[in-house]
């Protein structure tokens, strides 16, 4: 059986409370007043929007992981080839195709008993170093096509949507015409007329790259030269240049960073494609698609030779598209708490 | 309230009009003539679309005037050039509807509000920030707030930052548009009452859009209704409210609740049947004529003009002119 409780506080026969303890003299409490000083220093600190935006970043554990993951990649591409004891052109003919972490042991390398810890590739060249110097190579042009978008879309994007009517038309109409030719055909007949080579990738791509930021950017532009901040600072008699630069440009860099790093990844896997068709990088210089293209004449006795360059490109456009994702929902506006 | 007789802002026959789709007018103002004294502050009220903010821009001149004129201290301000026209920028300032869109998120508030100093170049560069903590808290914000960035700040409290913005540049004129329909009930009082505070320290003159009757009989000398692009009622502020003659003024002020029961029960509402009209293809005549109870045959063909009926109290209809057969109601 349960027993049955009593609460405490419903009791009918309540003790009886002593309040003759209680008797309070005036001067039992005493004014704390309120402290001007102590208020304000409880204040939290002000944050900017950026750090405000890479505090939220840090929470997201994918991007940091991402972000590691690139600054590896990046760092590595660097370092690796300097480090290394083998040269990315330096052929050991006694050493063709040579499995994964196998000791050297051509006679009269520089590298004579140190590991190949990638093998080697059909003309006795050390992957390991081939790779990350391929890293190199992909990385600059993803960076460098990144850099002209930005270079030639922004002012673009900027002058159509801020002077708008007739010039804004006859611009964005320049961009369809560019956009409507197919990006490939552009590419391929730059490559066939100039000589191939990493400045020729890069200035096919910046040809044709910048349209899609332009785009963006005006679009920004149209709706945020509406807004009541700028028609404030127009009113107070504000000069063109200071609304630009100081009200609109800097509230359209948010969305110009997210489309710039999701530019990156796009960028390499063009320079990977192109090279694979075999119009990108020149021969001895390896990039990650011209590794790949390589090694597909030999894919099924020796995998390795096209698997590690592929994966070295999807794990960074991975990286690269979900850090995007991430710095995106960072800084869209819409996403603030 | 200093009043004088000086005119700082004279309308005259004033419209705007904007191209839409289809190559048609949209008459968004059209023709509205309106004097603004020195010292005042004149009320403009009207529902949504009837070109109350329009009007506000184009005395801002945000939008360019399609006809009419606007004259600030005697000049039209179409003919203003570089120098004089920067000086209008400094003497007319406009707060803005919605403090969350009327303040850049990048900048921090201390430079917002230091901006119209910094393109007018007023005060040393070095007494700039004492200005600045100066205007914060006459606005009712502590000086440590300059640091901070405007989405640290509720409505209320944005909407101070942005009277502090318009007041820094020290103008003569203010356009107030809707600056309080975006806060609650209780933080209106407050802007309203700094308003107020404000206007007789710097002797400003306002023009105060809204669409609370009740927030324009508080804060207003002088009332304008608006209907569809011109004025339908021009008069004191206690005359308006008094003795609305104005068949839509009448219908709108109806509209008022009343804060006690009893009476709320026996209020009379003039519901007014069918919907504003496109402004795109405003009726011929009287733009009211289309849902006014006392239209008659003139009201449909001829657009009645502003005039005064009793000594400061202007009126846009029919039924008051001398002429009329119509009864006046």
């Amino acid at each position: 059986m349960k027993k049955k409780r009593s609460l405490p506080g419903l009791s009918p026969i309540a003790p009886p409370v002593d309040y003759g303890a209680l008797v309070f003299a005036e001067n039992d409490f005493e004014v704390v007043g309120t402290d001007i000083e102590k208020s304000m220093a409880m204040v939290r600190p002000s944050i900017s929007y950026w750090r405000d935006a890479w505090r939220r970043l840090k929470m997201n554990k994918i991007a940091i992981a991402c972000l590691i993951f690139i600054g590896i990649m990046a760092v590595g591409s660097v370092l690796m080839p300097l480090i290394s004891p083998f040269t990315f052109r330096e052929q050991h003919w006694d050493e063709v195709k040579l499995p994964m972490f196998t000791i050297c042991t051509e006679p009269g390398a520089a590298g004579i008993g140190k590991l190949h810890i990638f093998g080697t590739d059909a003309l006795g060249r050390d992957m390991w170093t081939r790779v990350w110097s391929g890293g190199q190579v992909s990385l600059f042009i993803g960076l460098m096509a990144a850099f002209t978008n930005f270079v030639l879309g922004m002012p673009y994007g900027l002058v159509s949507g801020f002077v708008g009517g007739r010039v804004d038309n006859v611009m964005m109409r320049i961009v369809e015409v560019i956009n409507g030719i197919p990006y490939l055909i552009v590419v391929t007949l730059l490559m066939v007329v100039l000589p191939g080579g990493v400045t020729t990738i890069i200035l096919a791509m910046a040809v044709v790259g910048w349209t899609g930021l332009a785009r963006l950017v005006r679009g920004q532009v149209v709706s945020i030269k509406e807004q009541e901040y700028v028609i404030a600072a127009k009113t107070m008699g504000a000069s063109r240049s200071r609304l630009i630069f100081r009200h609109i440009m800097p509230n359209t860099l948010s969305v110009v960073i997210v489309s710039l790093t999701m530019a990156i990844p796009g960028a390499i896997f063009t320079e990977a494609f192109l090279s694979f068709i075999g119009i990108g990088v020149q021969e001895p210089a390896a990039s990650w698609g011209s590794l790949c293209q390589q090694a597909q004449s030999s894919v099924f006795m020796n995998t390795y030779l096209l698997l590690i360059p592929a994966a070295f490109i999807c794990l960074t456009m991975l990286s690269l598209n979900l850090f995007g994702d991430a710095l995106r929902n960072v800084l869209d506006p819409r996403m603030r708490k | 309230m200093i009043d004088t007789n000086e005119v700082i802002f004279r309308l005259d026959d004033v419209a705007c009009h904007f191209r839409v789709e289809g190559n048609k007018k949209l008459k968004a103002v059209d023709g509205v003539s309106l004097d603004i004294h020195r010292g005042e502050t004149v009320g403009l009220v009207g529902e949504s679309g009837c070109g109350k903010t329009t009007l506000g821009r184009l005395m801002a001149r945000i939008y360019p005037v399609t006809r009419g004129s606007i004259e600030f201290e005697g000049k039209d301000i179409k003919d203003l050039d570089t120098k004089t026209s920067f000086d209008y920028c400094k003497k007319v300032q406009m707060i803005f509807q919605d403090p969350y869109a009327s303040l850049n998120p990048r900048l921090t508030v201390g430079s917002i509000i230091g901006e119209g100093l910094e393109i007018h170049n007023l005060y040393e560069p070095a007494e700039r920030q004492k200005r600045i903590y100066d205007i914060l808290e006459m606005v009712g914000l502590n000086r440590e707030q300059a640091s901070r960035f405007p989405h640290e700040f509720s409505g209320g409290q944005r909407q101070r930052i942005g009277i502090a913005r318009a007041l820094a540049i020290e103008p003569e004129f203010i356009i107030c548009d809707e600056p309080i329909s975006a806060l609650d009930v209780s933080i209106q009082a407050q802007i309203l009452n700094l308003l107020t505070s404000l206007r007789s320290r710097f002797n400003l003159t306002y023009l105060f859009i809204s669409h609370d009757l009740n927030v324009v009989k508080y804060i207003s000398d002088r009332v304008a209704v608006m209907y569809l692009g011109v004025l339908a009622e021009l008069s004191d502020s206690e005359k308006i409210y008094a003795n609305p003659l104005h068949p839509y003024t009448k219908a709108l002020l109806s509209a008022i609740p009343v804060p006690d029961p009893e009476k709320e029960k026996s209020r009379k509402r003039i519901i007014l049947e069918g919907d504003v009209p496109s402004p795109i293809n405003a009726p011929v005549g009287c733009t009211f004529c289309s849902r006014c109870p006392y239209a008659f045959e003139r009201c449909l063909v001829e657009r009645p003009v502003l005039k005064e009926v009793e000594p400061g109290h202007k009126v846009a209809c029919h039924l008051y002119d001398s002429d009329s057969s119509a009864v006046p109601v």
